[in-house]
């Protein structure tokens, strides 16, 4: 299933759960979903690069294994940010539901 | 990590990085590698073999393509970005120069045959604007790449079919009034011309059989000749009579002449075949259109014309000859770029031709096209003549493409495509 518009509250909800790196997101995603949602996970870095130029995540380096890794966490503007999403989300999807006529 | 999977990944990074600012490029390339890295050795942990544990790896980030396009819209501003795409389109433009050299070429044409369609410049003795150009880019070709590569073809095949015809059709007057060229001159074209193509023919058939010229070419190029000479002019009844003999015999000669002129040009395309493909076929293509523009305008594209000054066209009229450049070498070469099959690529070079030819008989029929001494006054048969004429060299065309697909380019990868990941200490 495509997650494209979806990708940005999937992130923030994901960071919302302890700072993360690319990898990590999208097997969080993928695992989280019962592996239904597909994306391509290369497109996780722009959709990154842009919250975190909103200000709603923000990013630090660590070194982990050995390996330097850039870590994104939520900032304040982005779990408001993550509400404004979810409760959208909740209506859109409370909305199709109605019109397939399953319960939510 | 092996060589495959290491160039596989340099190519797939410099794709999706191409164009970013240094800073955003250094971090998206970071990224992109650690992400890689820890997907491969995820898959090799679940038993996978390195190179399908690489595959699955780069599968999973996705279309370089697409993620270039999000890369870009975080990173640079909409003026850099309309930047980038010019430039990317350029960058696309010389890496299928074959392509993109006569698409530009057939740009150019459609302009200047769109802003002279009045004839204000093409009767008042200036030279085709077309003809130097295509000059320029063939001349570019050679400087540049040392030979005549495949994306000169159109604006060559453009020259020659202009060059043989001023050559001896309107070349000095003195030239002219010489015994020789009058009549040694329709006998000793098609001789050289006709032992050369043997030549050329021998000395490529000792070569391996894949270099070889099909035979189906061959026949087409006969048939483009011996068209020439069906004409019912020759045939009638007054060839009976002694005179009329003496005429049927002369203008034989002078048809098989005509139509030697346009061997060369032929010739060129079957050759260059084995390395343009496609381009090849711009050549009879090219041809092609050099000989409608003629037909339509009874002076050749390389004359300072001057010998007749034909009213100026219709809108019917003007309207069919902007489509022919357009449909030639702008609408074939996309269509063959765009094209996935062998069918595909056929229909892309016979369909937009094939379309126009048609479209000139029927406009000929209703007296729209005033053609080559009113070829609305001419029989059927003559129609049908050049309709077979026009169609031998777009089948041409086909036979030659689909024979010779010509070089990828972009399979081959450079020496420096590592570059990138080694940059980040490989895998």
């Amino acid at each position: 299933m495509n997650v494209k518009g979806s990708l940005p509250l999937l992130i923030l909800d994901t960071l919302a759960r302890g700072a993360s790196y690319g990898y990590q997101i999208a097997k969080e995603i993928r695992t989280r979903s019962g592996e239904v949602l597909a994306f391509q996970e290369g497109t996780l870095y722009p959709m990154l690069h842009k919250l975190e130029k909103d200000g709603l995540v923000e990013a630090y380096t660590a070194t982990v294994d050995g390996r330097e890794r850039r870590y994104y966490r939520l900032t304040e503007a982005g779990s408001r940010e993550l509400t404004r999403q979810r409760r959208a989300w909740q209506a859109y999807a409370h909305a199709v539901n109605a019109v397939l006529g399953v319960s939510s | 990590m092996s060589d495959r999977a290491e160039q596989e990944m340099a190519r797939w990074l410099r794709e999706a990085t191409h164009g970013l600012p240094p800073e955003g490029d250094i971090l998206a390339r970071a990224e992109l590698v650690a992400h890689y890295q820890d997907a491969v050795e995820a898959y090799r942990l679940q038993g996978k073999g390195p190179d399908a544990a690489h595959d699955a790896a780069l599968s999973d980030l996705g279309e370089a393509k697409t993620l270039r396009r999000m890369l870009r819209r975080v990173h640079l501003s909409a003026g850099a970005r309309l930047v980038a795409g010019l430039l990317e389109t350029l960058r696309m433009l010389w890496r299928k120069r074959e392509i993109g050299g006569t698409l530009l070429f057939g740009l150019f044409v459609l302009g200047a045959t769109l802003v002279d369609y009045t004839h204000t410049v093409a009767y008042s003795r200036h030279l085709d604007p077309v003809v130097p150009v295509a000059l320029l880019i063939v001349l570019i070709g050679l400087i540049t790449e040392r030979s005549l590569r495949p994306w000169c073809y159109a604006p060559f095949g453009y020259l020659l079919a202009g060059v043989w015809g001023w050559m001896f059709l309107a070349g000095p007057g003195w030239l002219s009034k010489l015994p020789f060229w009058r009549l040694a001159g329709p006998l000793v074209l098609p001789a050289v011309v006709l032992i050369g193509l043997a030549i050329l023919g021998i000395r490529h058939a000792r070569r391996s059989s894949k270099l070889r010229i099909s035979a189906s070419a061959w026949i087409l190029v006969g048939l483009w000749l011996g068209l020439g000479m069906l004409e019912p002019d020759f045939w009638g009844r007054g060839a009976l009579g002694y005179t009329g003999f003496r005429t049927v015999v002369g203008t034989l000669v002078y048809t098989l002449w005509a139509a030697s002129v346009s061997l060369p040009m032929v010739a060129v395309g079957l050759f260059g075949a084995r390395d343009g493909g496609v381009a090849a076929a711009m050549i009879p293509l090219a041809v092609q259109y050099a000989g409608f523009r003629y037909f339509m305008m009874p002076v050749h594209p390389s004359h300072a014309y001057a010998s007749s000054s034909p009213p100026p066209l219709t809108g019917l009229q003007a309207l069919l000859m902007y489509l022919w450049p357009v449909a030639l070498f702008v609408v074939t070469p996309l269509w063959v770029q765009r094209a996935r099959s062998a069918r595909g690529r056929a229909a892309a070079l016979i369909v937009p031709a094939g379309t126009l030819i048609a479209s000139a008989v029927l406009l000929g029929v209703f007296g729209q096209h005033s053609g080559f001494e009113g070829l609305a006054q001419v029989a059927w048969v003559k129609y049908a003549l050049s309709l077979g004429q026009s169609a031998s060299l777009l089948v041409l065309a086909i036979v030659l493409y689909r024979q010779f697909e010509g070089r990828d380019r972009a399979t081959v990868v450079p020496p420096n495509a590592i570059e990138g990941l080694q940059q980040f200490g490989g895998a």
